[in-house]
Formats: structure tokens, sequence, C-alpha cells
């Protein structure tokens, strides 16, 4: 909302500059963002004497001028007939920008340079009188800012209100406020009214069919008014509001709203020659051409008002095109009601249209202000398109609403401020927001009656807000109560989760992942394209298809990330995310903690996403970014994490390449997450032209792995015997399996064996593999003799031999 | 020829042997040829017992200052040789490139306020980010069709794939304060970060979907003088000891008394710069006493309890503290952005 300086000053006489009016409003809680100074558009322009005045021999219209401006005579060629020595005229100085945006600069034109402008209305934009130049009154002191004359020697106070202030909407309003701060008495306008003998009641009825929505409307009548422009002091107190004048009887109208922050409406009398003002609900479907000349579909949520049988008015929003008041209008009827808040806005939404009206009608205004509102604008109407108001109005106001009392109790101001306010400085302080207050009956409390134009009070807390504001936040010292103590356990299930998450990603940063967030937000046919099966949850009012979803894996922010990555240069990644994935029900409920974790449509989860290799340095070769980072990954969080073995499982899926996709499972099979090489048509789509494999954990299921505190074991005293083997085996033979069985014909001696080299090409026969392992033994209760060892190491060899068709490779 | 004279003698080539060796191994058989337990030295000194008594003393300490000779003699030859097959060592190389990984600033911001409070006694939760109209407003006191809720534009979700009807995104971390209180007794101090939603066109300085920490406190005596006193150990710790607070009286439906609050200017300290656009001041959080009704809501009785609650923006705290000019890039991810931090 915008508001003139000055005028709030009428009102509450203070001698605060404009800024500092703004910050004090700002620290009350009335928030003002900007304050433009409106003489600033007259800047470098002063009042000149011209001393002399003469033709220039080369131009047939110019004229060379002497103009005093106070502490210097400049040289000006002016091309206006009317500029003679002795007049007091407006000059723009060297600098000055004009209206139209033309900057004023030294020009030479017949060997005289000239130094500035002297001004017509239109150069002014003040008219469109560009004939002669404007000669000014005399007695007007030489050099003197032309703002003081023409400007709006005034500043336009912008404000930011918050939805719960109707009551500021309004220069009364601001007034008010600053009134209370500055402790002064406002001075609000006399509203006084000559009327004619004829009666308003006698020429108009109003019939309100839905009281609900229409508690009062107040309606009254003026002849006889001529519409023509406005007058300055009108002019310039609307625009340094922020509104545009447009004829004598709308400003009026505007000028009263913005005054007392009731929205008022000036209708033609000639529309209304049924005699009647009938407010009631749109029928359904039902169009209506609104002011702005647009034609709206309306509906039983739009309050209109009527003739009784045409729809001149959208009640509280805008009126109609066809009722509005033209150059033809004679006599007018005023409206000022009191409309329903939120019926106003379920009509500003339905019609696409939020106006000053509609702005206020939805935050509340005060009904029981129409009546001095309506008189105001008669008032007005009489002094500035010489109306003649009919005797009094009519005012269809079936249930009176009452200012409220609410109880305040000082000692609850101090609990909630955490500083003793005194009750007397309360009651300056609400009285000075023009509300009544009285002693309760035992004399603790304060009983305060609070006037309509605050529908925002209602209980005391609202009240003990008003003290805190107008005291200060900065007047309330800080103290140190957050330091008390509290019992801060967690159920044993989040503190688990939370445990395991920091360790993830402790873990994950530790071995060289960078960490990535996604924003939960999916592209829906991608989503489609990486699980097609799976169930989306869709944003019913999205921005646009590309945040149309919620994303139900990582696997699509992660690929995302490295679209991006790839897109500039940088292939080789390693990443992950920790984060919610979304569905319908998939929450942790049913799981192993009930009523854990709240949330019963999303699940955190683990993603991690490799690309591309390891870059060489002086001394290693480059290796691949890919699945088998992934697996050590998986041990690493294992073995930081406590986890219990996850099985990993071939298994069909779309996300994946045929053949290099796997679900990971717990020990009974239940599905955990999975991992694979990603599709290459999926990649397309991403714009990636390099393998990637991923895997997908699901976090909290997760967080069933975790394994109970280990007991220490014993160290062996004695020394470990390692022994390398060479084997060529067939390439349908798994390796993890050949290791497998390994560890189990070894026994208890096998401390640990290592695949430490594989390969294929020249030495090894086409449909082979050569893998080179090393078995560590070592026994706990004695030194192991080398025939011990190489009995065992013989036993394994026959065992390849017999169960993998291994070949031994002789070194 | 007296002992003596083999002492030196002893030495004499020993000496010249040293410098004759040609490696450290070459210097290292020397020694044990000459000093070690079955070398000629100490063969020496085992003779010294037969001596006469008098001739004991001399050729003792003669034995004793050939040996420190020796072993001078030899350490300097071994690190004469250590230096020359330092030639080589060229210290300049690039180390050996260890991956470390880094987390991203979003996550790590939220992890440093949550320290801070977590140093305050504050218990870290979270909630739910697909939650119900009752979580997100009703309960904290926005009635329906109010305009407050225009304050906060919102993502609908569809009643569609088993979705059940009536979800939204939450526009705010605050629904955690409704879902703690109802499973917590008083006294409680509690910080929730997390993602939030809106509805809003992306933009440089606006994304559909940032992070909030939410904070709260309700005990029997909790006062707007608490709230201030947190918010400023707060900033104070996380940004600079000599910051200072503005509360701006403001409006949100689940507090009252509520303001904003604005911080000095990290970079020109208030007197006002192309940060703070001139004003000396940032805007960094919301904040005020706990509406009664939102207690109401959860069976918390308002005239025996009162708290204070608060919340600020996790993107806009990493943008001010780094300089960051588009909220873009948190959710781009890329890496030469993630790894400046």
């Amino acid at each position: 909302m915008k508001i003139s300086y000055n005028w709030v000053r009428e009102i509450a006489p203070v001698d605060w500059s404009a800024d500092e009016m703004a910050d004090r409003l700002t620290l009350a809680g009335t928030a003002c963002e900007t304050v433009i100074d409106l003489s600033a558009g007259f800047a470098k322009m002063v009042v000149g004497k011209v001393e002399t005045c003469g033709p220039i021999e080369e131009s047939d219209h110019l004229r060379h001028a002497t103009v005093n401006v106070g502490e210097q005579s400049l040289n000006i060629i002016c091309g206006a007939p009317n500029v003679a020595a002795g007049q007091l005229v407006a000059v723009a100085l060297v600098g000055a920008v004009m209206p139209d945006g033309m900057k004023i600069s030294r020009r030479k034109m017949f060997g005289i340079e000239s130094e500035g402008m002297i001004l017509s209305e239109r150069e002014l934009g003040l008219s469109d009188e560009h004939e002669g130049i404007i000669v000014l009154a005399d007695g007007l002191e030489v050099g003197a800012p032309l703002s003081s004359i023409y400007g709006l020697n005034d500043y336009m106070l912008e404000f930011e209100l918050t939805p719960n202030r109707p009551d500021s909407m309004s220069a009364i309003g601001i007034a008010r406020d600053v009134a209370a701060l500055a402790g002064c008495e406002m001075r609000r306008p006399e509203v006084s009214l000559t009327e004619e003998q004829e009666k308003t009641s006698d020429s108009i009825e109003v019939i309100i069919e839905d009281a609900e929505f229409c508690p009062r409307y107040t309606a009254r009548i003026v002849k006889n008014v001529k519409i023509g422009p406005s007058p300055k002091w009108l002019r310039d107190k609307l625009a340094a509001s922020g509104q545009t004048s447009i004829n004598n009887v709308v400003d009026v109208t505007n000028y009263v709203m913005l005054e007392f922050g009731e929205p008022l409406h000036a209708f033609d009398l000639a529309q209304f020659a049924s005699g009647k003002v009938v407010i009631k609900r749109a029928k359904s479907k039902e169009k209506f051409v609104t002011l702005d000349e647009v034609e709206r579909e309306v509906d039983e949520s739009v309050l209109m008002i009527t003739n009784g049988s045409e729809s001149l008015a959208a009640g509280g929003v805008m009126g109609g095109l066809h009722s509005s008041v033209t150059n033809a209008t004679k006599d007018i009827l005023l409206e000022a009601a009191y409309f329903d808040a939120s019926l106003i806005r379920k009509s500003r939404r339905k019609l696409g249209l939020s106006t000053d009206s509609s702005a206020r009608f939805e935050r509340g205004v005060d009904p029981n202000l129409t009546v001095t509102a309506i008189n105001r604008a008669a008032q007005l109407l009489v002094e500035v398109a010489g109306g003649s108001p009919l005797a009094g109005v009519v005012d269809n106001y079936p249930k009176s609403i009452e200012p409220l009392k609410v109880e305040l109790r000082p000692a609850r101001c101090h609990q909630i401020m955490g500083v003793k306010v005194e009750s007397e400085r309360i009651e300056e302080i609400l009285v000075g927001l023009e509300m009544g207050v009285t002693r309760s009956d035992s004399g603790e409390a304060l009983v305060v009656t609070v006037p309509t134009f605050r529908p925002d009070i209602t209980r005391e807390i609202d009240l003990i807000e008003e003290v805190t504001r107008i005291i200060g936040f900065d007047n309330i010292p800080t103290t140190k109560g957050y330091l008390a103590a509290t019992d801060n356990r967690k159920s044993e299930a989040v503190e688990k989760q939370d445990d395991l998450v920091v360790t993830l990603r402790q873990t994950l940063l530790g071995i060289g992942f960078n960490e990535i967030c996604g924003s939960g937000l999916a592209d829906g046919r991608l989503l489609e394209l990486i699980d097609p099966e799976k169930p989306q949850i869709e944003v019913a009012n999205p921005i646009s298809d590309e945040f149309g979803s919620m994303r139900n894996s990582l696997a699509y922010s992660l690929l995302n990330a490295a679209r991006v990555n790839v897109t500039h240069q940088t292939t080789d990644l390693r990443l992950f995310e920790l984060g919610n994935v979304y569905g319908a029900g998939i929450g942790d409920k049913s799981q192993a903690f009930p009523n854990v974790i709240s949330a019963d449509h999303e699940r955190p989860c683990l993603g991690v996403l490799v690309t591309g290799q390891n870059q060489p340095d002086w001394r290693s070769s480059r290796s691949a970014l890919d699945f088998y980072v992934l697996k050590g990954a998986i041990e690493a969080l294992r073995a930081q994490g406590r986890l219990a073995k996850i099985l990993i499982s071939p298994e069909k899926l779309p996300v994946f390449q045929r053949g290099q996709g796997f679900v990971l499972q717990d020990r009974t099979g239940k599905e955990i997450g999975r991992i694979g090489n990603v599709d290459s048509a999926i990649l397309k789509r991403f714009d990636i032209k390099q393998s990637v494999s991923l895997f997908e954990l699901d976090v909290a299921a997760l967080t069933g792995f975790i394994q109970r505190e280990k007991n220490y074991q014993t160290l062996s005293k004695f020394p470990a015997a390692d022994r390398d083997l060479s084997l060529v085996l067939n390439e349908s033979t798994l390796v993890g399996k050949m290791l497998e069985g390994v560890k189990k014909v070894g026994g208890e001696l096998v401390e640990r064996v290592q695949v430490f080299d594989l390969f294929r090409g020249k030495q090894v026969p086409e449909g082979k593999k050569s893998v080179a392992i090393s078995i560590r033994y070592r026994s706990a209760k004695k030194s192991l003799e080398s025939s011990q060892v190489d009995g065992l190491q013989q036993k394994i060899i026959v065992y390849l031999k017999q169960e993998f068709k291994a070949e031994i490779r002789e070194k | 020829m007296s002992v003596l004279s083999q002492i030196e003698e002893l030495l004499s080539k020993a000496s010249a042997e040293l410098q004759s060796a040609s490696s450290a191994a070459d210097v290292e058989q020397v020694k044990v040829r000459f000093l070690g337990r079955k070398g000629e030295l100490p063969a020496i000194l085992k003779g010294v017992k037969d001596l006469a008594p008098e001739e004991r003393k001399p050729v003792g300490a003669a034995a004793n200052k050939a040996r420190v000779s020796l072993e001078q003699q030899v350490n300097e030859r071994l690190e004469s040789f250590e230096s020359s097959s330092s030639a080589d060592f060229d210290f300049t190389l690039p180390g050996t490139p260890i991956s470390v990984g880094r987390p991203h600033l979003l996550v790590r911001t939220m992890a440093d306020i949550a320290e801070i409070f977590s140093s305050k006694g504050f218990l870290v939760a979270n909630g739910p980010e697909v939650e119900s109209d009752n979580y997100n407003f009703g309960s904290l006191n926005f009635p329906p069709d109010h305009p407050a809720r225009d304050m906060q534009d919102t993502f609908y979700l569809r009643e569609a794939n088993g979705l059940p009807e009536g979800l939204l995104l939450r526009t705010h971390t605050s629904n955690v304060q409704v879902r703690e209180f109802e499973k917590r007794t008083p006294p409680v101090k509690i910080v929730a970060p997390g993602k939030v939603f809106r509805h809003e066109a992306v933009s440089s300085r606006a994304y559909c979907v940032f992070h909030q920490v939410e904070g709260f406190q309700v005990g029997p005596n909790v006062t707007l003088g608490d709230l201030k006193g947190v918010l400023l150990a707060f900033c104070q710790e996380y940004f600079a000891e000599d910051i200072e607070l503005r509360f701006r009286p403001s409006f949100f439906p689940f507090t009252e008394p509520s303001a904003e609050v604005d911080m000095s200017c990290l970079l020109c300290a208030g007197k006002g710069c192309s940060i703070c656009k001139y004003d000396g001041w940032l805007e960094i959080l919301g904040c005020g006493m706990i509406d009664p009704n939102v207690m109401k809501a959860v069976g918390y009785d308002p005239e025996v309890l009162s708290g204070y609650a608060f919340g600020m923006g996790v993107e806009r705290i990493a943008m001010l503290k780094h300089r960051i000019t588009d909220i873009r890039l948190f959710y781009e991810n890329d890496l030469r952005f993630l790894r400046q931090f």
C-alpha cells in the first residue's frame, strides 16, 4: 500500500522526516519498505527572472534571454513567443532531467551557448499546453526550487503490510500507529454535510438477500454532480499515494478509501431506475463485464450488486463497465458496504482480479465505518463536483457488530515478554491505539474494548503483541532461558538411523565420493523411463513438467548431476546422495520400528554413482570408475557401519543393461537396493555418452543390518605363510564362488584369500581367463610347518581342479 | 710392538679403509671388522687385563679414544653416502592424489547450524516432507481460506497412484513443531533442519525447493527475551562475534508476537554496501512466541507453558556467508561449484 507522507502528518502531527517515519513504523511492525521523494522530479529546476530578452538575427523565431536564477545569470535560447523581460519563469538548469527523460545540457546555437531551458507546462508534464512558457506569479523568490511550487513537495511511503493488519491500510490507520509511537493526538478530518430536503430513502431501497456475506450495506445519493477533473490538492494527494486521477467523482471515492480504509463505490444512479439495490449471489456461469472491459464468468462465490434484474458490480471487487460513472452522469449512488472477508477472497480468485477494494475487504474492514465514510465522500463531492446530497443514508445493517471486550493481565504480559511493563504504560499504549481500557473487578486485569477496525485482535495474546510492537523489541532485554535443560532422548531406532546416516556420509566422503543434493521434484517422464512399474507421487499444480512428480529413486537425481558435470567436461565422477525418495505408503511404519519415522510416503535412501576413470598420476596408471568401485564402496560402508552381509543377486531391472543389473538383499532375500551398469538408452536420454554404474540402498532397511558391538578376539602370535596360485578358469566360472570355496576347503587356517591379477588374451586360450590368487595361512595356536601349509595348498588345488575345472599355471 | 702402537696402527688402517669405502655397505663392513663384537679393537681390549697394572690405564684410554674416533668417522662416511643417494629425491613432485569427497554445502550448513544448537542442548529432529494440510497449516493456526495462506504458495499432491487425498509438500519445517509436541512432554528444545517446497518461479533469487532450520523451545517460563538471547547467541557463534540483531514486528499465524530478524551486514558492519543493498541490515530469519492456539491444538496448556519458535533459510544463510549469487547452483550439482566449499 502507498500513502502520502504529508497526509499522514496532517492526521498525526509529528516532526519526523519521511525516513524516520518509515524506520519507526517498520520497527513497530508496520513495514514501510520504500520512501520515494516526489520532489525529485523537479531536481535542478528553479524560479528565474528574465532580465533581458531580444531576438537573434539569424533566426526568425528564436530569442536570446538572460535569466537570473539566484546566484548567477544564464544565457538561454528560447523559442516561445511570450518571453519578456521582467517575467518570473520556470528554468531547467544544466543537468536537469525532463519527465520524458531528456537531459538538459549546454548547447551552442548561433554563437550563443544556451545554459538551460525556460519551461512550458507540457515540458513539465503538467498539461498539454506548449504554445508558451509558464509565467509564474509575482512575488516568488528568484532561485527557489520549482518543487516548492509545482512539486508534490511530498514523499510516497510504500508499505508491505502483513495480512493481519487491515487497520493500517489507510492514512488514518498509519497515522494511528504514528500517534501511538509519538504519543500525540490525532486530528481526524471533520465530516459535516449540508443536505437537501429530499431523502435518500425516498429514492432507493437496499435489499440484502444474503446477510451472512453482506452484513451491512449503506447507500447515499448525491445529485447534480458535475463530472470533471479534480482540483490540484486532490490530484496531488492521490498521486503521492500511488493513485492515478480519473475524474472528480472516482477520485473522491478513492480518496476516502485511502483516508479511512473503507472502499467506496460510485454508481450512476440512472442504473437504479428500479429504485432498488439488491445484493445477491451471482448465478452460476453468469457473464459479467467488469470496469476493465473484460468479460468474466462468475458463479455463486461472487456477490453481485444489482438493481434487481441487472448485475451492476461484483461486490467488494470491481464495478461493472455499464454502471460506471461517465461524463454524462448527473446523479450518483454511493455505496459503503461491509462484505465477508472469506467471500471476497473467493470472489477475487474466481474473477482473477485483485483490486484495492478486494485487498481491504479480504483482510477485513471496519463494519462500523460505512456511514462516516459515505458522508465524508458526499462532503467532498459537494466540494469538488458541486453535488447536492439527499438527506440521510439508507443503511441496511440487520445485525450490529459490536466491539469485543478482551482481558489483558499485565502479569501475563510479563510472562511472555520476559520484562515487566507497568500496567499504566500498557494502558497508555492501548489507549494510544484507540482502544478503550477499564479495570476488571479484581483490578488484576485490564478490560480492553477493541474497536471493530481491529478484527485481528480477539485474544489476550493479540493485545500483548500490540504492547510489544509499540514498546519495540529493542527494549526487551536478552535473557538466557534457552540454556534450560531438557530431556533429549531419542528413541533407539531414530538414534540408530541418525547415526547410520552420519556414518554412511562420513565414510563416502572419506573414500572420495562427493555429495550432491537433488531437489526432490522430478520429471515424471524420466522417472518412468528409469522405473516403468514404480508408482509416482504427482504434483497437482506443478510449475512445469520438469518438476511435475516426486522422485521415486535417487538414480534420477544422480543421473541429472552426472549429466551436468559431463556436459562441463567433468567426466570422472564419484557422487552420492543421502535423501528421501517418495511414493504412496512407502514410509517405514510397517518396518522393524513402527511409529518411529512418522513419514508415510517417503523413505531415506542412499544413492551412489560412478563414471569415468581414476586419473593416472606420475607413478600409477588409470583405472575405471565402475561397478567394482561400487562393490568396494559397499564393503567400506559395511565395515564402517558394522553392517551385516549384503547379498547381490542378478535380476532384470529396466534401469540397468541386460545382464548387468542386480538386486541387493538381506540374508532372507528381502530386497534393500539395487546395483548395476545403467542402460544405454537411459543414458542417452540424460545426454551421457559414457558408461555409468550406480547403486541404491534403502537406509531405513539398512538400519536393521547394524550388528552388535563385537567382542575382542585374541591376536595370533604366530607368523603367517603366504602362497600364490595362478589358475586358468572357464569364462563362465564366477570368481566370487571360487573364492568362497577356497575358504571353505581351507578351513580356519586360511586367514584371507585375495585376487591379485586377472587377465585374458594371448597366453590364455579362448573362452578362458587367468586368475591369480594369494592365500594367507595362519594358526592361532602354533607356527605352521611348511609341510602342513603345502598340504593344505594341495588340497585346495585338487578341489579347484575338481569343482571349477581349474588348470594350475606354473610360475 | 707395544699395545699402544698396535692401537695406533689399527686406527690408521681402519681410517684408510673407511676413506676408500665406496658404499654405505662397505662402511658397515669396516665398522663390523674393527668395532664389532668380534672385531679387532675389542680383541686388543680383551688383552688389557693381562697387562701390568700401570700400563692398563694409558692403554685403556688410547683404546677408548680410538673407538670414539672410529665411530665418528663411520658416521661421517655413512652420512656422506646418504646425502649422495638423496640426489635423485625430488621433493617438489606432486603428492600422490588421495581422493576425498566434499559434503554438499547445504548439508554442511545445516549440520553447522544444528551443531551450534546441539551445543546448547537442543535435540535435532526430522519431519515428513509429504505432509497433511493439518500439520502444515491447520494445527499451526492457519485458518482455511485465510490470506495468511497466500504467504506460502503451496504444491498440492494429486490423489493418485495410491496416495490419499489432501496431501501437500510442506512449505516450512514448522510441521515438526506439532509432530514433536504430540510425542513429547515439555520442557522441549528442538531444532529441525529439512527440505521445504514453495510454488515459486525459478530464478537466481528463488527456487521451488529450499531448506530451513526450524527451532523451538517450550517450557514453564520461556520468554521473548530468551528468544532474543538464543538468536543472538547463534548468530554471533555462526557469523561473527560482533553481530547485532534487529527485530521487526511481523506476522506469522503460528507465532504471536512475531518478528522478522535482520542481522547487521557481514561485509560493511551496518554502514551500507552492495550486499545489504545499502541498508546495513540483512534479513536472516523469522520468529515469535508460539501462538496459544498451536499449544492448545497439541494439548499443551498455554496458561502454564510458553514457548518460542524460529525458522531460517539455509540457502540464504549459505549465500550470505559465501557470497553466492545464484540459488540454482545448489541444485545443479556441478562439482566445480560443490568442491569450492
